[in-house]
């Protein structure tokens, strides 16, 4: 069933112990991952599926939203592994580019050292082992978060996937600002972890249940028996407990975190810190919200009412706080907490149109999120072979491991590849929500679910913070299209000529010479290009995405009757 | 075939990318230019096609092509007797716009200008053909990164601020009237042109997509107060951005006025009609005032543009089939007038002096006798002088206008007087007033042929309709007779 992709994924990391290359140990994890992708999906046929199947005694369940998720999840951090999991930068020969030869021979690099300075030049991802172990890990306490259905479970589970951020955060031993991120994460993330266990206590003391569907029972029998006692304290159980959560997710006013760790780990890292915690909490939330909707703190107030207090001011801090920022990875935090806003809003709404946008803005801004975090990768990498003429870049703290920093660095990017230049702005037109793109699509339907419930107070701060932040990701594509750029490639790769030798069958045949044209490599290109497409051409075949998160919603309304 | 104008232009950078990055010759920009030339003229042939075989004894939609398979939100285009005239003035701006540029555009960035200004295009005349108001939205939409970019890469010194403006404004504007569409989509359950003017809103309703849908058109049209991104973004743009730009985007809200307000949202509109004559006389008025004190001469005559705006807003909103056709009329003749005038003093003059100033400029008629004709009968037709274009628009919308409030309509009657004493007043000021200017050190020469029938094309076209206009209003009167709203 669900568990045994998860047993597979630790059983398999227990066996390939072995210490091999990082490059290697990456790729197995992809394999994995393809395996979890199938079962989750070979899951999704299981008779009664739509009711939700308890496991473990109801420690865990399983339901179609879980197993979408599920999907999502695996699918993204198999591409966050495809980053480190190939070379980034490649040659290209047209002499031996036919299949017979592809198969046949090998290629052998002849040893240079100024080459190996600039091709070689890799940050330290190749380098640590654990790194795929790690990120199993919390994809495994991810995984078990979406599909807990206890207290209990839910407070491990939220436990093992913030450790391991928390050490995903401070692999890089070496990097100063990487650990002291990685610290502040751990240290303001136990606080959040406290304020849920203290939750969680409170309402095991109160209600004697840590099963959440008792608790659920529990709830809505109390609403219809009007007894006051019992149901007092859950209202603001939960708020604790959401609390706890909206840290985790960096949703203001518990927001102060996110920028300073985003910016201070490592570009790879901050791809997987920024997008797996969220969805998985995201979606404990929905379950949450929707069936605790009902109790009220007072006769007119619902406990979710807080959420939208939340949604209102992470649009207002999310979109105002960015527009200072001149540091990329912090601008993109600011950004990440804007959007959160939108999707509590859609959150807490809880109709079946608000929760179909709720699916469907998240599923989309992991998506665009993740190809704005490995075009900015893939930028630093094909910032290599150039030589950077403005002084204050390259006295950057920790350039090895995040090349890209500040804004200007961007400067002038379009004319040094303009292909990467676009993506990047597809990518950001689309967090800024302009029509023909997929973030579009995704804001008119959490509008349009608001307006429907009368939301209108705020749609109009929706409408508002969606202008204010399309200034700065315009101002991000200004910078990379409008200014001319200080970048002048490396005088000693002009004219290189790289010699490699052509094995076949161990023995050498011929000898050749690469010009110095870097090209990214496939791994990246392939992965920017599909998920830009993607965004682009969403309105030509939305009719999937959107029914699927359209079925989902109406099973999480109408259990049993589908 | 309305599927075929959209793609056409795709093909077209389709065509020219492959060329660039897998040409086996050497990448010449030239070649890349005339391929997109020829796009846009195919594009133009295949409208002029479209225009014979139109059937204007029809006020239905015709050239329907439906493809539901293709998206959830049906694309769906059709023309009518309205957008067909838009369609065309696209069609002949295009080929312009990109023969306006041909010399001054650097040449690594050649690829770049020619992808931006095919690809508006394609999004433009999307805007014009689809039949469904969420899909209507899109394109109106989309089409700001391209012309942010557009602007942002070719423009002059203070391009940055002019592109941010006009993303912003208009960015702010138009989520206005998403929200009316999402409300009007949940209420009738379709998005739909037709299924949607048959409902009949509730009053109250009305006001509300009404001052949604407003607030976009006000800041596109533009009025007064919200034009500050016109006059940037005209100043500083590329001469083909501005034409571009005071050609067809600036009619985008009169034709959305016709699509979505009039049909849509009739007791509203007509309630509301002292307002927008209001606003647009004050429009007028200031307007014209400004642009007597302009003295950039770009901004002029974008601000010359923001008062014909206020005069054809006035008449489309008059509920008479005289102040709707000539606000329809007034429109085309503005999108010919005023790019002709663009490329006047953006390209020829700007080319050859560098400067905007009017100040430097003295005696034109002297040196470059052909340009001053051309300048001339081009600012006559700005003026609304008998026997041009103009003049049939404007006379019609003020008609209507008075016919429905005789009061505002002869205060927005000065815009006769006061747009002919800017335009004449520049023209003097720059053809005339003395000899030729001591700031020039070397000879001007007059307009090259390349230029001679970029103004021939817009000259032509404003003084043969302004003689004989019957091919345009024959065919708006079914149209427009159905827009009309009868209070009884």
């Amino acid at each position: 069933m669900l568990l045994s992709s998860i047993f597979c994924l630790i059983l398999s990391n227990a066996l390939s112990f072995r210490r091999d290359t990082a490059i290697l140990y990456s790729r197995i994890g992809i394999i994995i991952l393809f395996y979890c992708i199938y079962l989750c999906y070979n899951n999704l046929f299981i008779t009664y599926l739509d009711n939700g199947i308890g496991l473990f005694g109801g420690l865990f369940y399983t339901s179609p939203i879980t197993q979408t998720f599920h999907i999502l999840i695996f699918i993204i951090t198999l591409l966050i592994l495809n980053l480190t999991g190939f070379y980034p930068r490649k040659l290209i020969s047209s002499q031996y580019l036919s299949l017979s030869n592809l198969l046949f021979t090998k290629l052998q690099f002849v040893k240079n050292i100024a080459v190996s300075n600039i091709i070689l030049k890799k940050g330290e991802q190749y380098t640590i082992l654990e790194y795929t172990l790690m990120l199993l890990f919390i994809v495994i306490g991810s995984l078990l978060l979406i599909s807990s259905s206890d207290l209990v479970s839910i407070f491990l589970s939220i436990e093992l996937q913030s450790y391991g951020l928390y050490l995903l955060c401070t692999m890089y031993r070496n990097s100063e600002s990487a650990t002291s991120a990685g610290l502040t994460y751990f240290l303001l993330g136990g606080l959040a972890s406290c304020f849920i266990l203290l939750g969680i206590a409170l309402i095991y003391a109160n209600l004697g249940v840590t099963y959440l569907d008792s608790f659920y029972v529990i709830n809505n029998l109390a609403g219809v028996l009007d007894e006051q006692q019992i149901t007092i304290y859950i209202p603001y159980c939960l708020l604790l407990i959401t609390i706890g959560l909206l840290f985790k997710i960096s949703a203001a006013p518990f927001h102060f975190w996110s920028p300073d760790v985003y910016d201070g780990i490592p570009t790879i890292v901050t791809t997987f810190v920024a997008i797996i915690a969220k969805i998985s909490i995201l979606t404990l939330l929905l379950q949450l919200v929707h069936y605790t909707n009902s109790i009220y703190i007072t006769s007119q107030y619902t406990w979710t009412t807080s959420l939208l207090i939340s949604s209102l001011l992470s649009l207002v801090i999310g979109t105002v706080l960015g527009l200072t920022q001149f540091r990329i990875k912090r601008l993109f935090a600011y950004s990440t907490i804007s959007h959160l806003g939108f999707m509590l809003l859609a959150l807490t709404i809880n109709s079946v149109e608000s929760i179909q946008s709720f699916i469907f803005y998240l599923a989309q801004y992991s998506l665009s999120n993740l190809n704005a975090f490995i075009l900015l990768i893939a930028i630093g990498y094909s910032l290599y072979a150039y030589n950077d003429k403005n002084i204050n870049h390259n006295n950057l703290i920790d350039k090895n491991n995040s090349p890209i920093q500040l804004i200007s660095q961007l400067k002038g990017y379009f004319h040094i590849n303009s292909f990467l230049a676009l993506s990047l702005t597809i990518t950001l037109f689309s967090f800024a929500g302009i029509p023909p793109l997929m973030g579009f699509f995704a804001k008119q339907m959490v509008f349009s679910a608001a307006l429907q419930e009368g939301f209108i107070f705020l749609t109009l701060i929706g409408v508002l913070t969606s202008v204010i932040s399309a200034v700065y990701y315009l101002f991000i594509v200004k910078t990379m299209f409008f200014d001319g750029h200080s970048y002048t490639y490396f005088s000693s790769l002009k004219d290189l000529r790289i010699p490699a030798l052509v094995l076949q069958k161990n023995k050498v045949v011929n000898k050749i010479y690469f010009n110095s044209k870097f090209s990214l490599s496939s791994s990246l290109s392939i992965t920017i290009s599909i998920l830009t497409l993607i965004i682009l051409l969403f309105m030509f075949m939305p009719n999937e995405t959107l029914h699927l998160s359209n079925i989902l919603a109406i099973i999480l309304f109408i259990p049993g009757n589908i | 075939m309305s599927l075929l104008l959209l793609l056409i232009p795709l093909i077209g950078i389709s065509l020219v990318t492959i060329e660039t990055n897998y040409g086996l010759s050497i990448v010449n920009n030239i070649k890349i230019k005339s391929i997109a030339l020829t796009t846009t003229i195919i594009n133009l042939i295949v409208s002029l096609i479209m225009f014979i075989l139109f059937d204007f004894s029809s006020k239905q939609f015709q050239f329907i092509e439906e493809h539901y398979q293709v998206s959830y939100f049906d694309v769906y285009l059709g023309v009518d007797g309205l957008s067909i005239y838009f369609i065309l003035l696209t069609t002949i701006i295009m080929p312009v716009a990109i023969l306006s540029n041909w010399n001054s555009i650097q040449s690594k960035n050649v690829l770049s200008f020619v992808v931006i200004m095919l690809l508006l295009e394609t999004l433009l005349l999307a805007v014009f053909l689809v039949l469904d108001v969420l899909l209507f939205y899109i394109f109106f939409e989309s089409i700001l990164p391209p012309l942010f970019l557009l602007i942002g890469l070719f423009g002059s010194s203070n391009k940055v601020r002019a592109s941010f403006y006009l993303f912003l404004y208009t960015l702010l504007g138009s989520l206005f009237m998403l929200l009316s569409i999402i409300v009007m989509s949940s209420i009738m359950g379709t998005t739909d042109f037709d299924a949607l003017s048959k409902a009949n809103f509730s009053y109250i309703t009305q006001l509300f997509l009404f001052y949604g849908i407003f607030i976009a058109f006000a800041v596109k049209t533009p009025v007064i107060f919200l034009n500050t991104w016109l006059l940037k973004a005209h100043v500083e743009s590329p001469l083909s951005g501005s034409i571009i730009l005071a050609g067809i985007v600036l009619k985008l809200s009169l034709y959305g006025i016709f699509r979505l307000m009039l049909p849509l949202l009739p007791k509203a509109s007509l309630n509301f009609t002292y307002i927008i004559y209001v606003i647009g006389v004050i429009t007028i008025i200031y307007a014209s005032f400004s642009t007597l004190r302009t003295i950039d001469i770009k901004e002029l005559i974008a601000y010359s543009s923001v008062s014909h705006a206020a005069v054809y807003l006035i008449g489309a909103f008059s509920n008479t089939i005289q102040g709707i056709e000539g606000a329809i009329v007034l429109g085309l003749a503005h999108g010919f007038v005023s790019p002709a005038l663009f490329i006047c003093v953006g390209g020829i003059l700007y080319d050859r002096s560098s400067t905007r100033l009017i100040t430097y400029y003295r005696g034109m008629a002297q040196i470059m006798p052909i340009f001053s004709i051309l300048f001339f009968i081009l600012c006559l037709g700005n003026s609304g002088t008998p026997l041009t274009f103009n003049f049939i628009g404007e006379f019609m919308s003020l008609y209507g206008a008075f016919e429905r409030m005789p009061i505002l309509g002869i205060l927005a009657s000065t815009s006769i007087v006061l747009s002919a004493a800017y335009t004449i007043f520049m023209y003097n000021r720059i053809a005339f007033g003395g000899s030729y200017s001591v700031y020039f050190v070397e000879n001007i020469g007059d307009v090259t042929r390349r230029e001679f029938i970029l103004l021939l094309v817009f000259v032509v076209f404003t003084v043969l309709f302004g003689i004989y206009p019957a091919p345009i209003l024959d065919g708006l009167h079914y149209s427009v007779s159905s827009l009309i709203y009868n209070i009884n």
